[in-house]
């Protein structure tokens, strides 16, 4: 179940980073809006984009319906802050009239409160989803106060399930990979705050997954290895290929919390 | 005419005679081998629930990573592989073990084996320190890359499969060596659970063998066996209950009395200095995985050196079984000339003998007499049943009690090592499959067994006609 839901969020990732990415390469920024709303079809979206524009002739507006994830996307050529927050305004009016509006209305725009990553998308309709059944407000997403990223990295099923639940019952997103290859993959598309690898992985090993991690960009992308390995040997080969923390199995789920903790807090 | 009659009537009569010999001799020899049968496989039973206790407390996780499990080098030659090559050492590189070196061996491949594994790993070659403990042809280039630390590859002129282990043994740094055939997948912890075996004994522990399963019809991701499935089709099936019948309902009896001759060629780890001292394996015949364990027993018992070889039915090496009738046929032939040439060589000289204790008196023996020689004996007896029918001395209800009984004291025991296996191994979680696999050990001696029988036969031709080639393994892909 998880897995399905997990997919359909990339989905929807993907396609409103288009999105943004075409609007960005127009005008300097853009905004967003997404909302969690019910049953919305091609009627109620055409007469929100009417009303927009009619608002805020300025602006050229994207309008879209994610399906699985019952979520409203809007994107704002050229958007502020500023500017995207007050169409904002005119949407919830539109959708609460229609009594369409299931959660909060998040709001963001681009450069200005980050960079859009994926991770970073993924986090904001995260964001969206999560307030299902909420107040009917608006909230600001910036990236700074968004979820940690997290990506765990092991062959065994049960580890990874392990750490997932309690680092999602902690806030943080979660992200798996079964192996070295797939998680540099996962890496270069999501740019997770932080990796939690074992090293001895199928395609490419540990020590070679955290230094293509280290190549690719020194300030992203923190490795704490969690690993059976005890040898000294190990140790020294992993902090020298440059990880960040060295945690051994049987672990201490609460001493690796707090390791993450202190990793992705100083960022 | 009378003359005749009486000279027809003494030969018949002596052939009666001959024949009713025969028939007491027949009768002694199923007993008695029924006798070891039920005795081995009366020690495998004894001997399951020590295992499955010390299955059920061992670390394996703990271990797998401790400073305290003795570093292995494992040994792969590699002949013609470049199919799979990539993926098992890739598999092999992530297993899980603290400290351990991957030495793959190319025997003069004639494909691309070589160049495939110098590209895939960006190998440089290098000018090691090599040890010269045993001879072998002429090595191309030694290669290595500092980025996969603890793999070597050697390029060496083609010798065989027991030549390139030397050449691996030559090379390796580690006290102890694996032996891995590059068709093979092993299970992630298997090392770490045969390394428990050698440490609860490392002085004695010459040698463990590996549990060798047929991963046919299993799904196999990233070099590990996912879903473990009973093979689909006939062949692979038959071979699938064959094996668990001798791993599980043999070896385990065998090594409880130090008795096992044979450590599979598949996956087994040695001492590498005992390995040395005997002067490595032997080249240019099959069946150099028996004759290293023969060896060795020879070795420690003439020189008074307290040895045990063990068997660790837990770690599971994967292999493909051949899965037609030519393969099959030629694989076995290459058994069955390989035994002989072991029991001519080594055997002849050990059996019976005082000194050689257990495996001269008992795993020889019934090596010899119930393995080696079993063609001549059935073939003997097809010819001895024509006769008793011809001359009338056959007493039909006598016939088929007799083949009952001897069919269901075997069928006993498959049960009963299918009740090893579930009992303490459990591989098939699906119950069809357990039923699958009790359909096929009746099946077994519906031609199976015989066939078994006729391929050692042509075997011995072989060897008599000094064929000497290897026969022919087509390789599949693992199916992904």
């Amino acid at each position: 179940m998880a897995v399905v839901i997990r997919n359909s969020i990339q989905e929807i990732t993907l396609q409103l980073l288009q999105f943004i990415h075409s609007a960005t390469k127009k005008s300097a920024s853009c905004g967003v809006i997404v909302a969690p709303c019910a049953n919305m079809n091609q009627k109620t979206l055409e007469q929100a984009k009417m009303l927009m524009s009619q608002n805020d002739a300025s602006h050229s507006v994207q309008l879209f319906y994610d399906v699985p994830n019952q979520v409203l996307c809007a994107v704002l050529d050229g958007g502020t802050m500023g500017s995207t927050h007050y169409a904002s305004l005119v949407l919830k009016d539109f959708l609460h009239n229609q009594h369409l509006l299931q959660g909060q209305l998040i709001v963001s725009s681009f450069p200005e409160s980050g960079n859009p990553t994926e991770s970073a998308i993924a986090k904001f309709i995260q964001q969206a989803i999560q307030s299902k059944g909420n107040e009917g407000d608006i909230h600001f997403f910036s990236e700074a106060n968004a979820a940690t990223s997290v990506l765990i990295v092991d062959t065994d099923d049960v580890v990874r399930e392990f750490i997932k639940i309690r680092l999602e019952l902690k806030g943080y997103r979660v992200y798996e990979a079964k192996d070295g290859q797939e998680a540099y993959n996962i890496f270069v598309r999501i740019l997770p705050d932080l990796v939690i690898t074992e090293l001895n992985l199928p395609i490419m090993d540990g020590y070679q997954l955290i230094r293509q991690i280290g190549r690719n960009d020194a300030n992203e992308g923190k490795v704490i290895v969690l690993t059976d390995k005890q040898l000294s040997g190990n140790m020294s080969r992993a902090y020298e290929s440059g990880a960040a923390d060295y945690v051994t199995k049987p672990l201490s789920i609460s001493e690796l919390e707090w390791k993450i903790k202190r990793l992705t807090t100083n960022n | 005419m009378r003359m005749l009659d009486y000279y027809l009537q003494q030969a018949t009569d002596f052939l009666r005679e001959f024949l009713l010999g025969y028939g007491y001799f027949a009768m002694y020899y199923s007993l008695i081998i029924t006798f070891i049968y039920f005795l081995i496989f009366g020690l495998s039973i004894r001997h399951t629930y020590p295992l499955q206790r010390g299955i059920k407390y061992n670390r394996v996780q703990k271990l797998s990573g401790s400073e305290h499990v003795p570093p292995v080098s494992l040994l792969v030659p590699a002949y013609n592989e470049e199919l799979m090559i990539k993926e098992n050492v890739r598999s092999l590189l992530a297993l899980n073990y603290p400290e351990y070196e991957v030495i793959v061996v190319n025997d003069g491949s004639k494909d691309d084996t070589a160049k495939i594994m110098i590209e895939e790993f960006q190998l440089k070659e290098i000018k090691p320190f090599v040890a010269n403990h045993i001879k072998t042809e002429k090595v191309r280039g030694y290669y290595h890359n500092p980025e996969y630390p603890n793999l070597y590859f050697i390029d060496k002129e083609n010798g065989g499969k027991a030549d390139s282990l030397n050449a691996g043994i030559n090379l390796s740094r580690y006290p102890l060596i694996s032996t891995i055939d590059a068709d093979s997948l092993l299970e992630k912890d298997a090392l770490t659970r045969i390394a428990r075996v050698y440490m609860e004994n490392p002085e004695d522990t010459v040698a463990v063998g590996g549990n060798v399963r047929i991963v046919n019809s299993c799904t196999v991701e990233d070099g590990m066996v996912k879903n473990i499935r009973f093979p689909k089709k006939m062949w692979p099936a038959l071979q699938n209950v064959e094996y668990i019948k001798a791993f599980l309902g043999g070896r385990i009896g065998w090594s409880s009395i130090n008795g096992l001759i044979i450590v599979s060629g598949a996956f087994g780890v040695f001492q590498k200095d005992k390995v040395i001292a005997i002067g490595g394996y032997r080249g240019g015949y099959p069946g150099e995985d028996m004759n290293i364990v023969i060896k060795l027993h020879r070795y420690c018992l003439e020189n008074k050196i307290p040895y045990h070889v063990a068997f660790c039915p837990d770690a599971v090496c994967w292999t493909q079984a051949p899965d037609t009738y030519r393969i099959l046929s030629s694989q076995r032939m290459r058994w069955g000339r390989g035994n002989l040439k072991n029991m001519i060589e080594e055997g002849r000289h050990m059996i019976f003998r005082p000194r050689y204790k257990v495996f001269g008196f008992l795993t020889l023996p019934y090596n010899i007499l119930f393995e080696t020689l079993n063609p001549y004996f059935r073939l003997s007896g097809l010819i001895a049943m024509i006769g008793y029918w011809l001359l009338n001395m056959a007493d039909w209800k006598t016939v088929v009690v007799f083949m009952l009984v001897n069919f269901f004291s075997c069928f006993i025991l498959s049960l009963g090592a299918l009740f090893i296996e579930e009992k303490a191994f459990s591989r098939y979680p699906k119950l069809s499959d357990l039923h699958k696999m009790m359909l096929y050990s009746f099946l077994m001696f519906l031609g199976y067994r015989q066939v078994g029988v006729l391929w050692r036969f042509l075997g011995h031709i072989d060897f008599f006609r000094n064929n000497n080639s290897w026969g022919t393994m087509v390789r599949t892909n693992f199916n992904k």
